[in-house]
């Protein structure tokens, strides 16, 4: 099985990288630096990266292969993962000014990919090396099984413990009626139905944290959040929206994306066979 | 590695950067990359949909729809002028939807103060020449030049520095200057490392270079803006009240609206007649003018506590300081003077030495039990040597300096000594890591240094003292013992005790022990009553200072605050949130060593735990608590415009006593509003029980819809904004906080109002109608008058007698517990207009053709009126006894 990156040559594309090299080093897969030749980027620079990468594989005893691709970007990329057996490719981003920019992660988003797509959007450089505490923030109980997946291998993989943050929309009125009784009743049951996770993060030695809050605005509260703890890296789920529906609605993910203070994976699930 | 921990090169080739500054290509690519450095800024409101909202919440809509009803009546019988009261509901609604955006709305303004801290400009090297650039245009890696007076951009690695110093108050509150240097930080996190520089300071002194590391919002001050611009309050008391309140009028109108209507339907009325029986009865049970009256009492509440040095930003926090249950509190500045003062000194040769006289210009006089020729001498070159190494200044107007200095300064002054003319050669200028400052004087040939600094980081670098013959002696182990005994019983009172010597080098070493200054910020004399008050307000109150837990909690001994255990920040940090709510569920905590951001987590954790929290803060790192606390309340004197645009409150004078007053008025506010709801429930009744007993007997419609909405938006207004500027009532900080476990609108206020003091009014309505028309020659049975003008004159009565009855009802409310002649009959001028106007307005309705109209109200002839008088007398008799029976049974129930 291969975990594989792209790599641009970028400082982000690199610290990318480094987070698929730790996870197929918890896994023990094959961390396969793809690139897709084209000529905004430089040559020099993809080797030099790739090398820098390859040298720190080493240390954490990681099989590296180099995967040099030609033509149109997401389809060479969609292509060669129908070739080969890949668990999951990670791919950065850039910082998004507008709501639809084009670039080759949300192409990415938008195809249908025969492997778990982690797009990742660096905030801080050195973070990759230092993650004590990862942020997971959910709607409600809303987790998946392949969410939880990757967040624990994740959290497994760089050392660090996990925070599901569960956050319940609720309006003005829903929250004049709640008094802190009741609102502690709402997390409970939150709580007793993400207890068959709670379980896997303690059978897999993760420390774990519920946290709860009941919000008007879910992306100003997780920004507050994340700017009130000390995380180091933050996974969202993400939702594959067409490019029809984003003329007309915001995909909290952009946002996020656009503000985030720390690291950021949104994770995208392989497509049902 | 985290970057500050990394030498140069290596942390150079771990952002792809160079000394030469990064490439016009990569930092194009970089500025895709990573964005501008820029905050992102609060989404600007849409004031426009705000206000649009207003006539989307139940009240408005149901309102809507009686005003749409009417004007479909209106189109089918023209005649009956269904038009005006259609315009009239409409007005009401607009009037509603216009004070309560007014009330809820207000600009932001916390950010704009935040970003002004964050330069337009900045210096860099890029391509190996150094230019000025936009600081929105600068990228990680850029390679950021530092000079004195320049605010800082992004967060940053210092990789060369030459005396760099940083003011980093934004950040963690601290106003001394912090040194940087180049070597790589051995901290945990970055804040800690002496080897970064952060957006949002600035570089008090000396130059530097440092290779940016993060941008934007990744900075640290981008939490602080984030936290500041992210904090959403839960709702106020008061929100949740009137939204309770909404619902709760709502459902009544609804309810009784519908059940008329079928009632109408099915006894035969027609559809015509139905609809506007339930259109009514929706209009009477609506209080159209409870939001008008509550944003108008909070206004006025809020003009009265400016008045006492509380400039309130937001109305909702008037009342919601009624209902605060713990007030966080600064320590320096607002529990104390902020006037540090030297209490004491010790000379070397073992004499102590007391000083009266507070603050920095009140005079004093110094004593001392064995005091002799020598210990005057060895006094004044104590004092001496405390001047000549101070930068402060005291004149007629102004006060400049560090608060430690200027102790010392009017120590000397109460003295009558002045510094000598000597030439200043050099300052080792004292940080937080030094911890001492030195100032070296030349005089001919002869050089002078005179340091002052915490005792355990100066004492060491004595090698002499002064004695008692007013010579110096080397230092023994006695006297360094002894000065570390005296520090230590100066310290365990609470006093910052110095350590002043001199030497003859320009270095810091081979020193003179001259003696110790203890210097303390006394407590303001008002402090204690006020924290007193608190107690059996049932108000618990919690300090957070920076300062050391000894000094802390020596403070709050001396003003009487009550304090369970002392929670440092460092131990605050290694507790988790729900260890943290736990202990403060059970124990009142004092906080000592605090960083500005741990206030957020503090008024989190109480939050949590269901209190109402009032917090003061004055640093720009203390805008997140600011915000998320129930009542932030900045420091009008000392606070930065940050904390005072986050705050919903802002005290004028920096005074603790005058948060205590504020609450006071708050509480009085939230009974108040009691009061005037009970005073327009009672209204209610008279409005709706014509309606019913014109439905079920056949009697003349004793009341029309335009009449009801004149009560609701007319007569009981001014007597509502009166009632709530009534003082407050002798207990009100004697009882626990407000609006714990208690509603404005419960069950009391329904028994008072509808129940009680309604039935009187409703009765007084109706004997005053049907009197009137039985004596001018009506007989029961007959619906529909012949003469028009009997209808009208009789519709009269009924509106005269609900209103003379809420004359002397605004009287009897004025006291929600006592006597209304225990308030004084001219102590509240509001209520004194209140009523002329209420009779003006009567007068009109009896004899002014234009209101006649409007009102459908008719002249009553002089002698029929006395039907009215009985009850309004009643009423008023009824509820002071109500009241009395209230009291006698709560003094009996109480031990």
């Amino acid at each position: 099985m291969k975990v594989i990156a792209a790599v641009n040559g970028l400082v982000t594309s690199d610290i990318a990288a480094f987070y698929a090299l730790r996870y197929a080093a918890f896994l023990d897969y094959t961390l396969c630096l793809l690139h897709v030749e084209n000529p905004a980027d430089s040559k020099e620079e993809v080797e030099s990266s790739m090398s820098a990468i390859e040298e720190t594989a080493e240390q954490y005893q990681v099989r590296t292969e180099r995967v040099f691709l030609k033509g149109e970007p997401a389809p060479a990329i969609q292509a060669h993962l129908q070739e080969i057996r890949a668990d999951i490719l990670f791919c950065s981003t850039r910082m998004r000014k507008r709501f639809f920019e084009d670039s080759l992660s949300e192409k990415l988003t938008r195809l249908r990919l025969p492997a778990d797509l982690a797009i990742v959007r660096v905030a801080h450089m050195d973070a990759v090396f230092i993650t004590e505490n990862i942020l997971l923030p959910i709607r409600e109980d809303r987790l998946s099984v392949k969410k939880f997946i990757f967040v624990s291998a994740m959290a497994k993989a760089l050392g660090a413990s996990t925070e599901i943050y569960s956050v319940s929309p609720a309006g003005n009125r829903r929250l004049a009626r709640l008094d802190i009784g009741n609102a502690r009743e709402i997390f409970q049951k939150i709580n007793n139905r993400l207890s068959h996770y709670t379980k896997g993060f303690k059978l897999m030695a993760v420390p774990l944290r519920i946290k709860h809050s009941l919000v008007e605005n879910e992306v100003d509260q997780i920004m507050h959040h994340l700017a009130h703890q000390k995380f180091q890296l933050m996974i969202i789920g993400g939702r594959r929206l067409s490019v029809f529906s984003q003329l007309f609605t915001e995909d909290p993910i952009t946002r996020i994306f656009r503000y985030t203070p720390v690291n950021t994976i949104a994770f995208y699930a392989r497509d049902a066979e | 590695m985290q970057l500050f921990r990394l030498e140069k090169p290596m942390l150079l080739r771990q952002l792809k950067t160079s000394e030469d500054g990064l490439t016009s290509s990569q930092v194009a690519r970089r500025l895709r990359e990573f964005g501008p450095n820029v905050l992102e800024k609060a989404a600007k409101k849409n004031y426009l949909l705000a206000y649009l909202g207003q006539y989307s919440n139940f009240f408005a809509i149901l309102l809507e729809v009686a005003a749409l009803l009417s004007f479909i009546a209106d189109h089918y019988d023209p005649e009956k002028g269904s038009d005006i009261l259609g315009y009239a509901i409409l007005g009401a609604v607009i009037i509603n939807a216009t004070f309560t955006f007014w009330q809820e709305y207000r600009a932001d303004k916390a950010m704009e103060e935040l970003l002004k801290l964050i330069p337009t400009m900045v210096s860099l090297k890029r391509d190996n020449q150094v230019i000025q650039i936009k600081a929105e245009n600068l990228v990680p890696g850029d390679i950021m030049l530092l000079e004195e007076g320049s605010k800082i951009a992004a967060d940053g690695v210092v990789i060369e520095a030459n005396s760099l110093y940083l003011n980093l108050s934004s950040l963690n509150g601290e106003s001394a200057p912090a040194s940087r240097s180049t070597e790589p930080g051995t901290a945990n996190r970055p804040l800690e490392a002496r080897n970064m520089v952060f957006a949002g300071t600035t570089v008090v002194s000396g130059s530097g270079v440092a290779v940016a590391s993060a941008t934007g919002n990744a900075t640290e001050f981008g939490n602080i803006a984030s936290l500041t611009k992210n904090v959403r309050k839960t709702l106020t008391p008061m929100q949740r009240e009137i939204i309770h309140i909404t619902r709760v009028f709502t459902g009544i109108a609804l309810f009784m609206g519908c059940v008329f209507f079928a009632l109408g339907l099915f006894s035969g009325k027609g559809i015509m007649l139905a609809s506007i029986f339930a259109l009514a009865l929706i209009v009477a049970n609506v209080p159209e003018g409870l939001l008008p009256t509550i944003s108008l009492s909070l206004s006025l509440a809020s003009q009265r506590m400016a008045k006492r040095n509380a400039l309130i930003k937001n109305l909702d926090s008037v009342e919601t300081l009624g209902s605060a249950t713990v007030i966080c509190t600064d320590k320096t500045g607002t529990l104390t003077k902020n006037e540090m003062t030297v209490k004491f000194l010790w000379l070397a040769g073992g004499e102590e030495v007391s000083v009266s006289g507070e603050g920095y210009r009140t005079p004093g006089e110094f004593s001392c039990d064995h005091y002799n020729e020598s210990s005057e001498h060895r006094l004044a070159d104590l004092l001496t040597a405390g001047l000549l190494n101070c930068r402060a200044t005291i004149d007629e107007e102004n006060l400049r300096g560090d608060p430690t200095e200027l102790a010392i300064v009017a120590a000397g002054r109460k003295k009558g000594i002045t510094a000598p003319e000597l030439k200043k050669v050099r300052e080792f200028i004292f940080t937080s890591e030094r911890k001492m400052m030195s100032s070296v004087y030349q005089e001919g040939e002869t050089t002078h240094l005179f340091t002052k600094g915490a005792v355990e980081v100066t004492l060491p670098k004595c090698a002499t003292f002064l004695g008692k013959d007013g010579k110096e002696h080397p230092l023994t182990e006695a006297t360094r013992q002894a000065a570390l005994a005296k520090a230590d019983v100066f310290e365990n009172q609470a006093f910052r005790v110095l350590l002043i010597a001199r030497g003859t080098k320009e270095k810091e070493e081979g020193l003179t022990l001259l003696g110790l200054v203890a210097i303390m910020d006394l407590p303001r004399s008002e402090v204690h009553a006020a924290v007193a008050s608190c107690k059996t307000a049932g108000i618990r109150t919690m300090m957070i200072t920076g300062d050391n837990p000894r000094t802390a909690a020596a403070i709050a001994r001396m003003i009487g605050m009550d304090f369970d255990r002392v929670i440092t920040g460092p131990e605050l940090e290694k507790l988790q949130d729900e260890e943290l709510e736990q202990i403060l569920a059970s124990e009142t905590a004092l906080f000592a060593r605090m960083a500005g951001n741990q206030k957020l987590r503090i008024a989190t954790a109480l939050q949590n735990n269901g209190e109402i929290v009032a917090m003061t803060g004055d640093g720009v790192n203390d805008a997140p608590a600011l915000k998320k606390a129930d009542i932030g309340i900045a420091m009008g004197l000392s606070g930065t415009e940050v904390a005072k645009e986050a705050a919903d409150m802002v005290l004028l004078d920096d005074n603790f006593s005058s948060i205590v007053i504020a609450i006071e008025e708050g509480r009085n506010v939230y009974f108040n509003v009691k009061k005037f709801v009970t005073y327009v429930l009672a209204s209610n009744a008279p409005e709706i029980v014509p309606y019913i007993l014109h439905f079920f007997l056949k009697i003349p419609l004793p009341l029309s819809v335009i009449q009801i909405l004149s009560i609701d938006l007319g007569t009981d207004i001014l007597p509502g904004v009166a009632l709530g500027s009534e003082r407050p009532e002798k207990n009100i900080m004697t009882r626990p906080p407000v609006g714990k476990g208690e509603k404005i609108l419960d069950w009391e206020v329904f028994k008072r109002g509808y129940f009680f003091l309604g039935i009187i009014e409703a009765t007084a309505a109706m004997v005053a109608f049907l009197s009137f028309l039985l004596l001018h020659g009506w007989q029961y049975g007959t619906v529909d008058l012949a003469d028009p003008l009997l209808h009208r004159q009789a519709m009269t009565m009924t509106l005269l007698g609900a209103v003379s009855c809420q004359l002397l009802n605004a009287w009897t409310m004025r006291s929600w517990e006592f006597s209304a002649f225990s308030v004084g009959f001219f102590s509240n001028r509001m209520m004194l207009v209140a009523m002329g106007v209420e009779l003006v307005w009567v007068w009109g309705l009896l004899n002014v053709a234009v209101v006649q109209k409007v009102f459908n109200t008719a002249h009553v002839p002089i002698g029929d009126l006395w039907i009215l008088l009985p009850f309004p007398v009643l009423l008023f008799l009824s509820h002071e006894g109500y009241k009395w029976l209230r009291r006698s049974r709560n003094s009996l129930a109480t031990p």
